[in-house]
Formats: C-alpha cells, sequence, structure tokens
C-alpha cells in the first residue's frame, strides 16, 4: 500500500473508508425497511408532506408519490438527505488532498522525489474517486438488502444503482473544487472547505427554490444540482449528458488544481 | 560546479527571502552554509530543490535548470529539508519504504546499514519519536538512494552527541566516495569541523566564502585564564591579535584573533590554574567580517 501516492492516499483513508461503508450499509438498510409503514399510512404521509408550504416541499425535491418506492428513494434519499452526506466527505477529503500535506509539511518530503507536481494531484484525487465509488456501492448494498429484508418487491434494483451512482458526479465536482482551490493558494484548506461547504448549500438553495418562486431559468443553470436531478433520477434515469457535465466540470477543476500547484510556492 | 546561483533572490510578498545571491558549490566538496536563523539558507535550499520560485535571478543545480529540470534534479539529490515533516501513522520502515518506493526502489541493505549506523528504531510509528528520532529518519531518507548531491538543512538539530558524531563519519565518507554536500548550519565549529569551504549569509545576502582554514585564522575567541597569583595583563596587551584585555585578581579575559599560540606560550610562563576557550559563535564571525557592522544582527 505504499507503492506509489495513489495507494498511500487510500491507505491514510482506509480506517474512514470501512467505517463510513459499514455505516451506510446498516444505515442504508434500516432506512428501507421505513418504506412499508410509510407506504401503509401513505395517505396520512401525502396529506403531511401535500399541506407543507411549497418552499418545503421543494426541500423534499418537490410533489412526489410517497406510497411508491421511487418517490419515497427520490424524497427521502437522493434528493437532499444522502447527497449532503457524500458531500460531506468528499469535500473534506478534497480539501485535504492537497491542503492537509501542505499544512503538516509532508508535501516536501513527497515533491523531494521525482515526482512530478500534476501526479500528486491526479494520483491523490484518484483515490478519492475509488472512494467515493466505494461508498456509494455500500449505500447500494445496503437498499438492496433492506428492500429484501422489508419485501419491497416493486423495487427496480438497475434504477437504484442508477441512482446511487448518479451521485458520483455532483460529490467529484464538489470534491475537485475544494482540491482547486487548495491548488491556487497555498495554505488553502480551510478556505477551500468554508468556500466549498457553502457553495453546495448555495446552491442547492437556488435549486430548491427554483420550483416555487421566480428563479431565472439562466441562475437555475448555474447551480450544479441542477443536473444532478435527484428527485427525477428515479422516474426518469440519469441524464447522460449532465453526468458528463458535472464529470467534465470536474476534470476541469482538476486541471486547474494541477496547474495551480505547479505554478506556486509550496508553503513550509 | 554542482550547485550554482546567479544573483538569485526571493521574496514572500514584501518580505526578504535572499537578494542577489551568488553561490558556487563544486564537485566532491563539502560546503557549509552558515548563516544565523532566519537569514535566507532554508530559503535558498528550497530554491535549489524547486519547492519555491526566485523571484529573480536563478539557479543551476547538477548542471541542469532548478526549475524546468528539477525531476532530473530530485531524482539525483538527497534533501533533508529545514523544518522535516513525516508521516505519524507510518513507522519509520514505511515511511522510508514510501519515498523509496517513489524513487524506483533503493537498496534496503543500505538502508539497515545508516539505520543500525544512527541507532534509529525503524519499527515504531513516527508520532511515537523523539525529534532526534525523526531526524534520524530524515537522514537516512536523504542517504538512502546514494544521491550525487546531498542537501543537508540543519542536520545534526535534535541529535545528541554521539549520533552527531556518527552523522560527521558519514559526511567524510559521502565526500570520500565522490558525493557533494551542502550543508547548512548555524554552529561554527560543526561547520569547521565537516567543511572544505563556508559561505556566510547573513540577512538574505552571501557575506563571503571562506576556506576552513582562512575562517579559523579570522575567527574571534573569548579567553579566559585564571592564575595563581595576579594576573599579568601588561604581557598579553602587547601581543598581536589580542584584544579587550581586562585582568581582575588572578582572571584575565581578552579576545584573540587566530590561533592562541601566543597567547598560551605567554600564560605557560605562569602557573595557569584554568584555561577556559569559548567556542567563537556566528556574531564574533561576522565582527571580524564586517567590523562593527555587524551590530545590524540585533
Amino acid at each position: 500500500m505504499l507503492s506509489n501516492i495513489f495507494l498511500k492516499t487510500l491507505r491514510d483513508m482506509r480506517r474512514s473508508l470501512i467505517w463510513w461503508s459499514a455505516g451506510l450499509v446498516i444505515f442504508s438498510l434500516y432506512f428501507m425497511t421505513f418504506f412499508p409503514s410509510i407506504q401503509e399510512s401513505g395517505e396520512v404521509w401525502q396529506d403531511y408532506m401535500d399541506n407543507l408550504p411549497a418552499s418545503a416541499q421543494a426541500l423534499f425535491g418537490g410533489e412526489v408519490d410517497l406510497s411508491t418506492i421511487e418517490g419515497f428513494l427520490s424524497v427521502e434519499v437522493f434528493s437532499f438527505f444522502y447527497p449532503i452526506l457524500l458531500l460531506t466527505f468528499a469535500i473534506s477529503y478534497g480539501a485535504g488532498l492537497i491542503g492537509s500535506e501542505e499544512e503538516s509539511g509532508t508535501l516536501d518530503l513527497l515533491l523531494a522525489t521525482p515526482t512530478p507536481r500534476w501526479r500528486v494531484v491526479i494520483e491523490k484525487f484518484g483515490a478519492l474517486v475509488v472512494f467515493t465509488l466505494v461508498t456509494l456501492a455500500a449505500c447500494y448494498i445496503g437498499f438492496l438488502l433492506g428492500g429484501i429484508i422489508a419485501n419491497i418487491d416493486e423495487m427496480d434494483a438497475a434504477r437504484v444503482l442508477e441512482g446511487t451512482l448518479n451521485m458520483a458526479p455532483l460529490a467529484l465536482f464538489f470534491a475537485a473544487l475544494a482540491l482547486a482551490i487548495t491548488g491556487l493558494r497555498s495554505g488553502g484548506r480551510g478556505l477551500a472547505l468554508g468556500v466549498t461547504a457553502g457553495l453546495a448549500a448555495f446552491t442547492y438553495l437556488i435549486h430548491a427554490m427554483a420550483s416555487v418562486s421566480n428563479v431565472p431559468e439562466w441562475l437555475q443553470r448555474l447551480s450544479p444540482w441542477y443536473y444532478y436531478g435527484g428527485n427525477t433520477v428515479m422516474r426518469e434515469g440519469v441524464s447522460a449528458g449532465h453526468v458528463a457535465l458535472l464529470l467534465g466540470l470536474a476534470a476541469v477543476l482538476v486541471a486547474v488544481a494541477i496547474w495551480g500547484l505547479r505554478r506556486r510556492d509550496v508553503s513550509v | 560546479m554542482i550547485i550554482e546561483t546567479n544573483k538569485l533572490t526571493k521574496y514572500y510578498g514584501k518580505a526578504r527571502g535572499v537578494i542577489d545571491l551568488n553561490l558556487g558549490v563544486e564537485q566532491g566538496e563539502v560546503f557549509g552554509f552558515l548563516g544565523p536563523n532566519g537569514a535566507g539558507k532554508s530559503t535558498t535550499i528550497r530554491v535549489l530543490m524547486d519547492f519555491i520560485r526566485p523571484t529573480s535571478g536563478h539557479a543551476r543545480v547538477l548542471g541542469l535548470d532548478s526549475h524546468r529540470d528539477a525531476l532530473e534534479i530530485h531524482r539525483r539529490v538527497g534533501i533533508l529539508p529545514g523544518e522535516l515533516a513525516l508521516y505519524p501513522k507510518l513507522t519509520g520502515r514505511q515511511m522510508l519504504e514510501y519515498l523509496g518506493e517513489l524513487r524506483g526502489g533503493v537498496d534496503w541493505g543500505y538502508v539497515d546499514q545508516l539505520a543500525e549506523r544512527l541507532d534509529s528504531d525503524l519499527s515504531r510509528q513516527i508520532k511515537n519519536y523523539s525529534s532526534g528520532n525523526k531526524q534520524k529518519i530524515g537522514l537516512i531518507q536523504a542517504f538512502m538512494h546514494r544521491p550525487e548531491l546531498l542537501i543537508l538543512d540543519e542536520p545534526t538539530s535534535g541529535l545528541d552527541p554521539l549520533i552527531q558524531q556518527e552523522f560527521y563519519a558519514m559526511v567524510k565518507e559521502a565526500k570520500e566516495a565522490g558525493q557533494t554536500i551542502f550543508l547548512s548550519s548555524h554552529i561554527l565549529p560543526e561547520v569547521e569541523r565537516v567543511c572544505d569551504r563556508v559561505g556566510i549569509i547573513r540577512e538574505g545576502r552571501l557575506v563571503t566564502v571562506e576556506t576552513i582554514p582562512a575562517i579559523k585564522s579570522k575567527a574571534l575567541r573569548h579567553l579566559e585564564i585564571v592564575f595563581d597569583g595576579p594576573a599579568p595583563a601588561h604581557e598579553f596587551e602587547r601581543l598581536p591579535g589580542v584584544r579587550d584585555v581586562t585582568a581582575r585578581n588572578g582572571h584575565l579575559r581578552c579576545t584573540v584573533v587566530g590561533t592562541l599560540d601566543d597567547v598560551v606560550k605567554v600564560a605557560a610562563q605562569h602557573t595557569v590554574v584554568n584555561l577556559i576557550s569559548e567556542e567563537p559563535n556566528l556574531e564574533d564571525v561576522f565582527l571580524t567580517f564586517y567590523g562593527r557592522e555587524g551590530n545590524h544582527a540585533q
């Protein structure tokens, strides 16, 4: 696990990866077992949802039918709760890939080896991609197991997989944004955390409010959440174009990180 | 030239790093880079390693451009950074394994040999290491790929005296093996001991480059001689190179430039109870090289 930067970075994440994954399997499983009771008391829940103010409904992904598993997953899982959960670690790891090594001073020894700076960035981000995919796999396993235990027959496993994987581009986009800030600025870890988390929250609000107030279309399109589409993915599947856009932007941000790190001084 | 800087200047915003530094280190020598903390030693070294970029001027290492050919330089240079930081969760061995792998593998027989010489326990986690033990790992990783050039920033900081001796021996052997060593320090005796030439840096500027014998001949020493009777101050005042003679009871204090030979021979004509020679400190060296201007350092 110490033969290159990619594996070393994964090694550093391994404890957190194991706990996150184990936690997400159990949590996702547990979450799914709520569905039958919600479905049974469907009308009550639906009334509750329908009677919420439109703006609160928007936060949960707009008008959805909670009596179907698709609706349940859209509202309770993919529109808000799980992406936020995943973003917390994606952003903090993204800010730490370069930021932590520079903060602690170990970047000097790393760069004293014949390793180009672009490679440090790419290998470290690669490790974060793997981390993200493993945690998403853990979520998926939890959903499936929960579906089996709770006897949810009508669940479309392929569609749930689509919905789960659909979170990866969003998480990687924000992780790459945090990475780019630390690439541009030495000692930028705190800044990267703050700015990226703030932007994630702010752009979510823009997106959520779009359906109830007059948020202009161009502003909606500035929000990464617009392209994420967590509340429609269970109905319509993933949009390849949107996935490509978010991943493309993530790649651009990684390139920005490389560009920034290559041209700047490394701080002690 | 193994290291060559040409009008190298580095500012951190408005803060001074180094100014117009012209440095030349030749193949196979042990070059000491001497100066007080904050003089610009680490700045120079970090430019040589391309961790930071010069504001103006440039540096060449092993005949290569410090920025454009950084990877090739890194391949052939071993460096001990001044502010050494290691991965706390790795053991010493894992730390070396990682850095070794990033260099495409190293000779582990040699690594073990280095660890044994420096009495370094590689099996424990770095977070449990003392600063001296961390420094040993820093030294091993600098030496382990037998680089053509060793750049060592304050190499003995934190090492206990016995290990320091072993380090000096390693430097000597490296020189015999044809390696070039560039070593920064703020301790004059250390530099005197291991180096062939010394560059003295102060407030970002290279003051002088001298051979060790030349430094020694100019160095100021504070001397105290305790006589078994009144101190014969007048006998010493006449000696060339002796200044600031003061005597009280049997105690005589003076400052000597160069060797102590004359002073010792005069003293030997009396009964000497004790003789205390302080190692010349850096400020004294500066005084020699810039006269009264040395007060600037305060």
